[in-house]
């Protein structure tokens, strides 16, 4: 998934860039650089060597939070479509945690992709949807590979015995 | 209390591997993701089988991974003949398939997913290139047109170079 992401990213690097030259030659405004950030499952499946011990299965949607022109998420609905993916429009809705962190995925001169840390993942997916993801977070917290897991959820309002 | 709780989710979590190992799951999943629908970290590639049983991706939904029961009705009005439908299962999909099938914007939960979140599966890409998404399918419509209409559109679509179908498609696109 990682691979997947970060060339779609690129191609869509190229586009804006590709864009940017036409604007230039018609004298209109320039996209500026845009920011994508990663979410959801879809973070989970890109950043392996953290996830590697969770039995993760996602549906072909890209969560992310998009700052960009409207140029930028057309190209990047189109340049999913062609890979198998969705761009879910609801990813604006997902709860992201107190302390979350921010990773770089990719820099590139007109897109910057960051992607939230494994841990606060997991702690909106078992806030927001115990149901759908109760055993990917009793996996996770049986794993004992995220040391404040259990209290992350308890302080954002999850309840743990909905994964008993 | 709370070390309590933690002691029965490692036990559930223990229970939940065993249930990983079933080749109901692994052979579901492997489908799934050979055919597009899922994305997956683990090796299951080794399960596939070219046709799968509904009841065994029903079971391995209710039991392992919810977002497989997400993409079943798609994956099976898309892949119809890849899937044994057993008659005992067939009143559980039939609501849902019957729904994307009509094509509309609304229609019944399946397994308490919505609509609107399983049918949008039908528009997803597939693997294989070849299976259209309902977005891209043709429908067939018919109609009574003049010898005067019928010699124009021939005319159109000699100067185009296109089919007679094409031609009108162009036409009624360039409408919009």
């Amino acid at each position: 998934m990682d691979k997947l992401l970060k060339t779609i990213f690129i191609q869509l690097n190229k586009l804006i860039l590709k864009e940017n030259k036409n604007r230039m030659d018609d004298g209109t405004l320039l996209v500026p650089k845009s920011q994508i950030i990663i979410l959801g499952q879809s973070s989970l499946l890109s950043q392996p060597a953290l996830t590697a011990f969770l039995s993760l299965a996602q549906t072909g949607d890209l969560d992310a939070l998009l700052r960009a022109d409207s140029f930028v998420k057309k190209q990047l609905e189109l340049l999913l479509s062609k890979h198998g993916l969705i761009y879910d429009e609801d990813s604006p809705l997902i709860f992201v945690p107190k302390n979350s962190r921010f990773t770089l995925f990719l820099d590139l001169p007109l897109l910057e992709v960051k992607i939230i840390d494994p841990e606060s993942a997991l702690v909106s997916k078992a806030v927001k949807a115990p149901e759908k993801n109760k055993q990917l977070i009793r996996q996770a917290i049986a794993s004992e590979e995220y040391s404040a897991l259990v209290d992350r959820i308890i302080e954002n309002g999850g309840k743990l015995k909905n994964f008993v | 209390m709370k070390k309590n709780i933690l002691k029965e989710i490692k036990k559930a979590a223990s229970v939940d591997a065993r249930k990983r190992k079933d080749l109901r799951y692994l052979a579901t999943l492997a489908f799934l993701v050979k055919n597009g629908f899922l994305k997956t970290n683990q090796d299951v590639l080794k399960f596939y089988r070219p046709r799968i049983s509904v009841s065994d991706a029903i079971w391995a939904g209710e039991n392992v991974e919810p977002r497989i029961l997400e993409v079943l009705p798609a994956a099976i009005l898309r892949l119809k003949r890849r899937f044994i439908i057993e008659t005992d299962v067939l009143e559980l999909i039939h609501g849902a398939v019957a729904a994307l099938q009509e094509a509309g914007t609304t229609g019944i939960d399946f397994f308490n997913i919505p609509f609107k979140k399983y049918s949008q599966w039908m528009n997803l890409p597939l693997t294989d290139r070849r299976t259209k998404t309902i977005s891209q399918k043709k429908v067939m419509k018919s109609f009574r047109l003049s010898p005067a209409a019928i010699k124009s559109l021939q005319k159109l679509s000699a100067q185009l170079d296109l089919s007679s179908t094409e031609t009108l498609e162009k036409i009624l696109m360039n409408k919009n």
